[in-house]
């Protein structure tokens, strides 16, 4: 059939379009000749430079810190508004769960300008904390959300069975809610540190001195040139995703996209 | 099963005064009962008569708005749910969906960190009352609703708990399934040793495995006895109505009646006889109530015993007849074996008069 042809052509078109720049990112960061348009064979130079680079690795340092606590801030927040919510069918609930989902839906920009005010307000320095308070805005509600569709489904008697067995709030959560959460705690976790990580926007508002993250050290480089280095660092970032796709299984990892998503 | 040294045994269960009240509403009223050691006591009565408020208070998992809930003795109304010697039978069975059917059953000993071996030991014979021990491997999904259903049963029973609390646990299967169940929940009952409370909508479910049985209606316990008395000599209207088919006759007690062969007039039928529980001072308006097999029918003759009452349907029904009958201005129910239709009736056709009589005993007469 001709359009079986056509929707296997764009197919393939979509996935060449996808994985070309990651397969680029690669290729150039061993390209000797040092610029992203001719290739003179291959090296380790850029990797050498990117690890002697010292404001960079800076930059990546605050990022990895930054990403890792707003992540597990969130995801402990978040599992807290998940059984929560998931019990609570009383009356707030739909205005409760909009104002969870806000910060979803205000533009970024504004809640980056709103937080500075309240920083300079109260003379809270920017740095690590302003930057996983502003990142906690916008992972929150992804990690909440994630969350709660797994506690959603969730029989509501099983907590009442581990209370009736001696099993006292806290192990209740530990032998119960969190085994069964466990594949969307892991969801809520990476998605909020790669939200985290990301980040631009609210970063731009929140980064003080001698605290800005890797996203807005390689944008302000734009301005520079691109230096290959960012390449190898491209690299890097793409072996430690796979990484981690490998670590979580690839089958756990399509169950956790599917279950967030349902 | 063991022999108790102590002279008073302290029942399994007390409730002293216990009442719920939601937004104003009174689920549960203020009600008294006591459950033996080892009974199977069912709570009988139509949804949202308060059964599973009442069970719920009684787990703890609902605070009392008034009242005591005594277990073995102690007072156990301020003391949490999980510290309560009870154990309760979910009709979702609630089983653990990441843990095996052995590590569910399990689940309570480790908790309650019971040494390795024995609490190995325990759950191994738990599997086996229930008659699963070949599953422990298991999870929860890859079982049927029935084996689910015993895997819950055994996780209720495997720490021996004073008390397990089944609230409809049969609902959720079917027919057939629910008739084995419940001959193997009352086996195990005898089994374990423990006293059962469970909670039904089902008259049947109730007769067939309790050793006595509570009627509730709107919040309010209606009669608590054996189903045989139940069944028979219904205390209430509702339980009258509520329990198999019975006949609801409006008369007039008339003032000083009392004991056990009062005599009342139903209008426009004559004059009949039943037990009275009570003593009235004044006339009051009562309600007889009388099974349709308690019924006795014969045939019309002159002179002959009882009230007289016109066949208005006969339906046969295999092995017994039921009669719909014109007595005055009322229809009375009566139901007669096969047997006794072909040697006293046999050419019974509608519109044939008959006598219908019964025992004083058979009837009881209410206040309204
Ligand atoms: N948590 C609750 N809040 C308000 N009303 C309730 C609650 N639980 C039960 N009720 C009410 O109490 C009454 C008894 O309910 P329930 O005990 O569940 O009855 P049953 O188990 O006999 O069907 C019903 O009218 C029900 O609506
Ligand atoms: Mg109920």
């Amino acid at each position: 059939m001709t359009v079986d042809r056509v929707v296997n052509g764009i197919a393939r078109g979509v996935f060449v379009f996808l994985y070309i720049p990651i397969a680029a990112v690669i290729v150039y960061s061993f390209n000797a000749a040092g610029t992203n348009t001719r290739f003179e064979g291959l090296t380790l130079q850029w990797y050498v430079e990117l690890f002697q680079d010292a404001a960079l690795m800076q930059t990546l340092q605050t990022s990895a810190i930054v990403a890792v606590i707003t992540a597990t801030v969130a995801t402990a927040i978040g599992i807290m508004f998940a059984l929560g919510l998931a019990r609570y069918r009383g009356r707030g609930r739909a205005s409760l769960l909009a104002l969870i989902a806000l910060p979803l839906i205000v533009p970024e920009i504004v809640l980056g300008v709103a937080m500075l005010s309240v920083f300079s307000a109260t003379k809270i320095p920017l740095g690590i904390l302003t930057l996983v308070l502003g990142h906690l805005i916008v992972s929150l509600p992804l990690a909440t959300l994630v969350l709660m569709s797994s506690a959603a489904m969730l029989d509501p008697s099983l907590p009442e069975a581990a209370t009736d067995l001696g099993c006292t709030p806290w192990q209740t959560f530990t032998r119960v809610y969190f085994p069964l959460l466990r594949p969307a705690v892991v969801a809520a976790w990476l998605l909020s540190f790669t939200t985290s990580f990301s980040n631009i926007v609210m970063s731009t508002f929140l980064s003080g001195v001698g605290s800005t993250t890797l996203p807005l050290k390689i944008y302000s480089s734009l301005k520079t040139g691109l230096t290959p280095s960012i390449n190898a660092l491209g690299a890097l970032l793409i072996l430690l995703t796979l990484v981690i796709v490998l670590l979580v299984g690839v089958s756990q990892m399509r169950r956790i996209l599917v279950e967030s998503r349902s | 099963m063991n022999t108790q040294t102590t002279s008073t045994i302290a029942p399994a269960v007390e409730i002293q005064g216990l009442s719920k009240e939601f937004a104003g509403h009174l689920a549960v009223q203020p009600l008294d009962l006591t459950i033996g050691d080892n009974e199977f006591f069912s709570i009988l009565g139509p949804s949202g008569c308060g059964k599973t408020t009442l069970m719920r208070m009684i787990t703890g998992f609902e605070a009392p708005s008034s009242g005591r809930v005594l277990l073995g003795g102690a007072d156990v109304t301020a003391v949490p749910t999980r510290n309560r010697d009870l154990n309760m039978l979910f009709q979702s069975y609630a089983l653990f969906p990441h843990l095996t059917v052995f590590e569910n059953v399990a689940f309570e000993l480790r908790v309650r960190r019971v040494a390795k071996d024995e609490a190995n030991r325990r759950t191994r014979e738990a599997l086996e009352l229930v008659r699963l021990g070949h599953l422990g491997d298991r999870k929860p999904d890859q079982l049927s609703g029935g084996q689910r259903q015993r895997v819950a049963l055994a996780r209720a029973v495997v720490s021996r708990p004073k008390v397990v609390l089944l609230d409809e646990p049969l609902g959720a299967l079917d027919q057939q399934l629910r008739k084995e169940m419940q001959y193997e929940l009352k086996r195990m009952q005898r089994e374990v040793g423990i006293t059962f409370i469970y909670v039904t909508h089902d008259q049947e479910e109730a007769l067939t495995m309790s050793d006595r049985i509570a009627v509730m209606s709107e919040g309010v316990v209606q009669q608590v006895a054996g189903p045989e008395d139940i069944y028979n000599r219904p205390e209430t209207r509702f339980v009258a109505g509520f329990i198999g088919s019975c006949n609801l006759l409006d008369t007039t007690v008339p003032e000083g009646a009392a004991g056990d062969e009062v005599e009342v007039v139903v209008d426009g039928a004559g004059t009949v006889r039943g037990v009275l529980g009570e003593t009235v001072t004044s006339e009051r308006p009562g309600t007889l109530l009388v099974r349709p097999e308690r019924i006795e029918v014969r045939p019309d003759a002159p002179g002959a015993a009882g009230i007289a009452g016109v066949v208005e349907t006969l339906t046969f029904l295999g092995e017994e007849w039921h009669l719909h009958l014109l007595v005055g201005g009322l229809t009375v129910k009566a139901s007669l074996s096969s047997l006794a239709k072909e040697r006293d009736l046999p050419g019974l056709s509608m519109g044939d008069t008959l006598r219908l009589s019964w025992r004083p005993q058979d009837a009881r007469i209410v206040i309204r």
